[in-house]
């Protein structure tokens, strides 16, 4: 069923050392982005709000991140630790999806080691439903073969979603049409490197050149099939892969580093290397090569524990709520629930005070006025137009909404109401986030 | 797990630790454009070669668009966020531009002047 491995033969102790230490480190990272963050017109707008609250929140940050690093700590420390490593996806998910939710979607390299961790344990609970506990030094190398061999797994899926994303967008005409050069031009750091600068100019001019690059990309990311299934496949899978992230990081500031650690780590035969250097040394043998697994199919009872494990994994990512909140992340689209729009009322005397006398053809931060008038006593709507779009803001007095407001003042809660006509991008939002600020210079004023 | 986590992957999109990565997927367009800094001799500098930024009236970055060519949302706020948090008095006059890049074969301007600002090299 498993195929060998570059570590077959050797304790996988430095691979789980690895793994704990990435871990640690996108725990340290994702508290530090969140402890800079706070909610906003970007900010998701049906997240918890705990999990927004922890936005700039130095105390709980603290707490979660020494339980990801404790966590990881000991995981790494000894073989078998499922609960140590439970915790410390658990915390470094907390985080990354916090600065998901306060930006504007995950950052997705930090996804690799949570993804290897994840398949490490899957290794572990399917050691253990084989009778083979990872904690009893008989049993460590067996069982943690197994690990390597689900973290690898997960590691290969993350590139095989990568591929399966842009085929099934545009298919391999991504390789022509693809978001490559428009990626290059984007976000290449120009006056950094002369020899860079010319690399990707001649990327932008060139267009053999750039779809070159986008088949490397697609043959790189496809390769990762080789991952899990092949010792040499392995090993030349990373070396593409590698490449094909030096590349991305030299033409843009892209850089997926613990994906790279892992691929160094995983993907080549460092102990047999390491062996052969000590037995020229030494003038000892290197280390046998064996399968650590067992060749043949592994008993018929732990497969189908673990297919039943997996599919309840599946099943939970598969609820529609929960489809409904990530599908978010990235396409924000939601604040108040679109209402009927029912005929305004003039603004009440209170209202107009707090808008300064502000009326309809007036300009907010470049937006211009359009509407005005209140739906409900103390609830304004004002729609606001900038280049021919155009959005329907409301301002209500802060805590009195069922709502999470994508943006706040210190008095009121902002939202705003999307037609299925609008535009999907974030002109909303950025309309919110000038109106919020328009309103925070009145608050301060005396 | 492959297959496992291909299929989670698939069902939530992205919700840690699982995701379809699915950026940099879609079509090149006709093109795009980024905010830069233009010096007085003419060339186009990353605006985070320079600091204490003072412009007339920065605009909303994000909102701005050079020929119909927008750019990378989240790209732009960062920039506008830089300019806001390095901001002063002083140094050389600068062009805040948003530089142009065509992958198709319309004719459009190289760069779009936004507002004119001063700054001091870092």
């Amino acid at each position: 069923m498993i195929a060998a491995s570059p570590w077959d033969g050797a304790s996988r102790a430095p691979l789980r050392v690895v793994l704990g230490a990435l871990m640690a480190f996108d725990v340290l990272l994702g508290a530090w982005f969140v402890s800079s963050l706070r909610p906003s017109a970007i900010s998701h707008p049906h997240a918890p709000g705990w999990l927004l609250a922890l936005g700039s929140n130095l105390p709980a940050l603290a707490v979660i991140a020494s339980v990801g690093v404790a966590a990881s700590v000991q995981f790494a420390r000894r073989a078998g630790q499922i609960g140590y490593a439970l915790a410390a996806i658990c915390a470094a998910g907390v985080l990354v999806e916090a600065q998901a939710a306060l930006l504007e979607g995950p950052m997705r390299f930090l996804f690799f080691s949570g993804a290897a961790l994840t398949g490490w344990v899957a290794g572990l609970v399917f050691a253990r439903f084989q009778g083979l506990d990872a904690r009893r030094p008989e049993q460590t190398r067996r069982a943690e073969a197994l690990a390597e061999q689900g973290a690898v797994s997960a590691v290969a899926a993350c590139y095989l979603g990568a591929v399966a994303s842009k085929l099934g967008s545009t298919g391999v005409r991504w390789v022509v049409d693809g978001g490559l050069q428009s990626t290059i031009a984007a976000q290449h750091t120009w006056g950094r490197s002369a020899l860079l600068d010319a690399l990707a100019l001649a990327a932008l001019e060139h267009a053999w050149l750039v779809h070159g690059l986008a088949g490397f990309t697609l043959l790189s990311q496809a390769s990762a099939v080789l991952l899990p299934f092949s010792r040499r496949g392995r090993s030349l899978s990373a070396l593409l892969l590698l490449g094909f992230h030096t590349g991305v990081w030299l033409l843009t500031p892209i850089a997926f580093p613990q994906a790279m650690v892992l691929l160094v780590a995983f993907g080549f035969p460092w102990p047999r290397w390491f062996a052969k250097s000590l037995a020229r040394s030494q003038a000892q043998g290197a280390l046998p090569a064996l399968p650590d697994v067992a060749p043949g199919l592994p008993p018929s009872a732990a497969v189908l524990r673990t297919v039943a494990a997996f599919a309840l994994v599946v099943g939970l990512a598969w609820l529609p709520p929960l489809r409904a909140y990530t599908q978010l992340q990235h396409r924000r689209s939601a604040g108040q629930s679109e209402p009927a729009s029912p005929a305004l009322a003039p603004l009440s005397e209170q209202s107009r005070t707090l808008l300064g006398g502000l009326q309809v053809g007036d300009e907010i931060r470049g937006f211009r006025v359009t509407e005005l008038g209140e739906s409900a006593p103390g609830l304004v709507v004002i729609t606001l137009e900038r280049e021919g779009q155009r959005v329907v803001a409301e301002i209500a007095p802060r805590g009195t909404s069922q709502f999470s407001a994508p943006v706040s003042t210190a008095r009121f809660d902002l939202f705003y109401r999307r037609s299925s006509s609008d535009p999907p991008d974030d002109f909303p939002l950025v309309a919110l986030d000038a109106l919020a600020t328009w309103l925070r210079e009145r608050e301060r004023r005396p | 797990m492959l297959g496992a986590y291909a299929l989670a992957a698939r069902g939530v999109e992205n919700l840690y630790p699982f995701s379809v990565f699915p950026m940099y997927s879609g079509e090149a367009g006709t093109g795009t454009s980024r905010v830069m800094a233009r010096t007085a001799e003419g060339a186009f500098v990353e605006v985070t070669a320079f600091e204490r930024w003072q412009c007339d009236a920065l605009p909303v970055l994000e909102t701005t668009t050079c020929a119909g060519v927008g750019g990378i949302p989240y790209i732009d706020r960062e920039r506008e966020q830089y300019l806001r948090a390095h901001a002063g008095t002083g140094g050389q006059p600068i062009e805040l531009v948003r530089r142009v890049f065509s992958f198709d074969d319309v004719a459009r301007p190289t760069h779009c002047p936004l507002v004119r600002c001063t700054a001091v090299p870092r």
